[in-house]
């Protein structure tokens, strides 16, 4: 229960200046432009994109921005915009496998048509502090091999399998997806909703989950089959042309996790899957989605249900970090009356247990208090002396 | 392309406001409320559609809503300009439709229009009627044209008392009204009904409660 | 490459940057001659589109989540339509993909449209994405398997 309380009026706005006082930061040095931002701080604006469930560069950065970099402040700022926004349409699916590739690497096949392509990671780096960056070091331009001009054809690596049958293929039903933001969740949600929620799902919780996937709770053998980052076309439906139209392109990560093999009387043996999709470069939360993905099909596999990641309902129901910091800092409203009544509720406990285990203290703690006492219990104080008498027995 | 259906001059301060005027006809269910929005073209039938339901589609309407329209006020041009403007589907189904669009003379009570459910009440068709008529017991304009009998007393949340809403006084529109009257029954289920006559419009939600006009409040419901 | 399909020109158009388009529209409006007046019969308005990606790429369809999307459409004033969109905020690129449309409508000024924006345009985008292409080229993997004792 909260109470509506007035006053403060002036302490709140004090507070916001003061708030962005410290967001501004030393006048001396120049103000961080949004541009900056979503040229310098990349990987930070793809997180927020990514959890906020909106693509839109500059409007993350500037979330990121005037969230002073709290990635889930900023995550909300960006979200509560989304809501202002009509749908003006719904895309056809994106063909990752047309991908204009930045990164592709695969874990399981060294040699891979179209190659391993490093693309610009923090893999191999020595994690080593880089001082120079501190100095403010002139920086080289990306290298370039300009006797390559046309990129080679990537296809999906989980395509060369599916081949000889050895893993599961991935079939479109035409069963049109559930949407979370239309519909409320309700469980248990099919894979289609599954992975909407976790594409908007928060990195850490993923990862955490993912990473107690690989430690034995719910266990299922993961090999990354293949990871890649690029650019993919959007196309819509416009009914003015009835035509399928471009209407620009989106920075993707997207994992196809390859992990244990099942198999019945009917069916032969073959490996499952797992799936990870998200904006931007993102790469490390598509792996733990497809760890998180692969593990939420153990029923559909028929594997038992002994991991927390395991678990659709805790696992979808606590992934968005809106939701989740939402309800944790709902604490900090006044909950003065509720309060109240515990302390009352405790109070009025620890006489009956006092009275119970010491019939004659009891009555000394029952007796009417005085008006000093009433005032200082509303400060939450109670007689010291005598509560802590009780604890003495 | 048809473009004789105008869109708002300001889409997003132009939809707030008209949002807001129809908020404040459910709210207050049976006032009557004057719309500024552009002039639909000319249609041979009659009621029309007139301006403030236009603007109602307009502002209420996007991709994820569906529109039933009833066959006397369908017209290909129409159907270009709803998905032209507001991208919303057109269905032949009335029990999937969140908006139904028809006149009082054509209200047939047995169309299934959706009432939604007991946990999505949220769910059920908003009717939007062209009528002929639209009058309440406040505009001045009682005498003679309402004689008691084509008038509507409304009372329920929103209401202090009681107010008289005439929509005039064929067979469709007593239907319609009764059919509204008997979403008392089924509350929290129900159809809510939006009305639009040229450029005024008037609303009855679910939870108000209707009575011929003479009747008192508590004493003779329609149904 | 021709860009006279509507399909074609408006991907061309919407992958390309709005300052590249702007920089070119000017001077086709000189060499257009009497350049049509237009004026805006939907938007330009920004909303968004819902992306669909597909499970395991080739799979079931799911709703990835959103992006902004901005949408405009205009008429000449012989009343000739035309349609833009793109991803992003950009009232003015919208805008200027649909006036492209109209224009283009006209077989007068085809040729001119043709020359003097979309083929210079798509070869600043050829050129951007070959520079892509060459950057990833850079990173690409060379094995070369070491000799091991027996």
């Amino acid at each position: 229960m909260y109470v509506a309380v007035k006053g403060g009026e002036q302490a709140i706005a004090n507070a916001h200046r003061w708030l962005a006082d410290r967001r501004r930061g030393d006048r001396d040095r120049p103000e961080l432009e949004v541009a900056q931002i979503g040229d310098q701080l990349r990987l930070a604006v793809d997180r927020v994109m990514s959890e906020a469930s909106l693509y839109d560069p500059e409007l993350a950065a500037l979330a990121f921005k005037q969230a002073s970099g709290d990635l889930t402040e900023a995550v909300f700022l960006l979200r509560a915009y989304r809501t202002t926004l009509p749908r003006l349409a719904v895309s056809e699916p994106l063909d990752t496998a047309s991908m204009r590739i930045e990164r592709r690497i695969s874990a399981t096949y060294k040699d891979i048509p179209g190659g391993q392509i490093l693309g610009p990671t923090y893999d191999y780096t020595h994690r080593l502090l880089d001082f120079l960056q501190l100095a403010g070091a002139e920086v080289p331009p990306a290298e370039t091999r300009d006797d390559v001009t046309d990129a080679e054809a990537c296809p999906q690596i989980l395509a060369l399998l599916n081949d000889e049958g050895l893993v599961e293929q991935e079939i479109d039903d035409g069963s049109e997806p559930a949407d979370i933001t239309r519909d409320p969740p309700d469980y248990p949600m099919d894979r289609a909703a599954r992975l909407q929620m976790l594409a908007r799902g928060d990195e850490g919780y993923l990862l955490a989950l993912g990473y107690s996937t690989q430690r034995g709770y719910g266990r299922n053998h993961p090999f990354a089959g293949e990871i890649r980052l690029g650019q993919v076309e959007v196309e819509i439906h416009v009914a003015e042309w009835d035509e399928t139209i471009c209407v620009g392109e989106i920075a993707l990560s997207e994992c196809q996790m390859i992990n244990q093999f099942g198999g019945s009387r009917e069916a032969a043996p073959q490996f499952t899957r797992g799936y990870g999709l998200a904006f931007g470069h993102n790469e490390r939360k598509t792996m733990a989605m497809a760890l998180v993905d692969r593990a939420l099909r153990a029923e559909e596999l028929g594997e038992p249900i002994i991991g927390p990641a395991q678990q659709a309902e805790f696992v979808l129901a606590h992934a968005d970090s809106v939701d989740a910091a939402g309800f944790v800092s709902h604490l900090k409203l006044p909950h003065y009356v509720d309060f109240q009544s515990e302390l009352d509720l405790l109070r009025r406990l620890r006489r009956e247990h006092a009275r119970n285990s010491s019939p004659e203290l009891g009555e000394s703690l029952d007796r009417p208090s005085t008006e000093e006492e009433t005032s200082a219990r509303k400060l939450g104080q109670g007689k010291h002396d005598q509560e802590s008498g009780v604890h003495g027995l | 392309m048809n473009l004789s259906w105008p869109a708002l001059d300001d889409t997003v301060h132009d939809s707030q406001r008209l949002f807001r005027q129809v908020l404040g006809a459910m709210s207050e269910p049976g006032t009557v409320h004057e719309l500024v929005v552009p002039t639909p073209p000319a249609q041979p039938q009659k009621p029309l559609l007139g301006a403030a339901l236009w603007g109602a589609l307009l502002s209420l309407c996007d991709l994820d809503t569906t529109i039933w329209i009833g066959a006397e006020l369908d017209s290909p041009a129409l159907r270009e300009a709803l998905t032209f403007h507001t991208g919303a589907r057109i269905t032949d189904d009335p029990a999937s439709a969140d908006f139904a669009l028809l006149t009082h003379a054509s209200f047939d009570p047995r169309t299934p229009f959706a009432v939604g459910s007991d946990t999505y009440p949220d769910r059920g068709t908003t009717l939007l009627v062209a009528v002929e008529r639209l009058e309440n017991d406040s505009n001045g304009n009682t005498k003679g044209e309402r004689d008691g009998q084509s008038g509507w007393r409304l009372s329920g949340p929103g209401i202090a008392e009681s107010r008289v809403l005439d929509i005039g006084d064929g067979a469709g529109c007593r239907a319609l009204m009764t059919r509204l009257a008997g979403n008392r029954a089924s509350f929290p289920q129900g159809l809510d009904a939006i009305f639009g006559c040229g450029a005024r419009l008037a609303a009855i939600p679910r939870s108000t409660r209707i009575a011929s006009a003479e009747a008192r409040v508590d004493s003779r419901e329609v149904n | 490459m021709s860009h006279t399909s509507r399909n074609a020109r408006q991907r061309l158009l919407a992958l390309s940057s709005r300052q590249h388009i702007e920089a070119r529209w000017g001077a086709l409006g000189a060499l257009l001659g009497d350049f049509p007046p237009h004026r805006c019969v939907r938007g330009p308005e920004t909303g968004m589109a819902m992306l669909k990606g597909r499970t395991g790429g080739t799979g079931n369809a799911f709703h990835l989540g959103e992006m902004t999307l901005t949408r405009a459409s205009v008429a000449l004033e012989d009343g000739t339509l035309g349609h833009g969109w793109v991803r992003g905020r950009d009232h003015r690129h919208a805008e200027l993909i649909a006036l492209a449309d109209a224009v283009a409508q006209h077989p007068e000024w085809q040729q001119t449209l043709e020359t003097q924006l979309l083929a210079p345009l798509a070869a600043e985008l050829a050129e951007r994405q070959r520079r892509d292409v060459a950057t990833a080229a850079a990173t690409r993997v060379d094995f070369f398997t070491l000799v091991r004792g027996e």
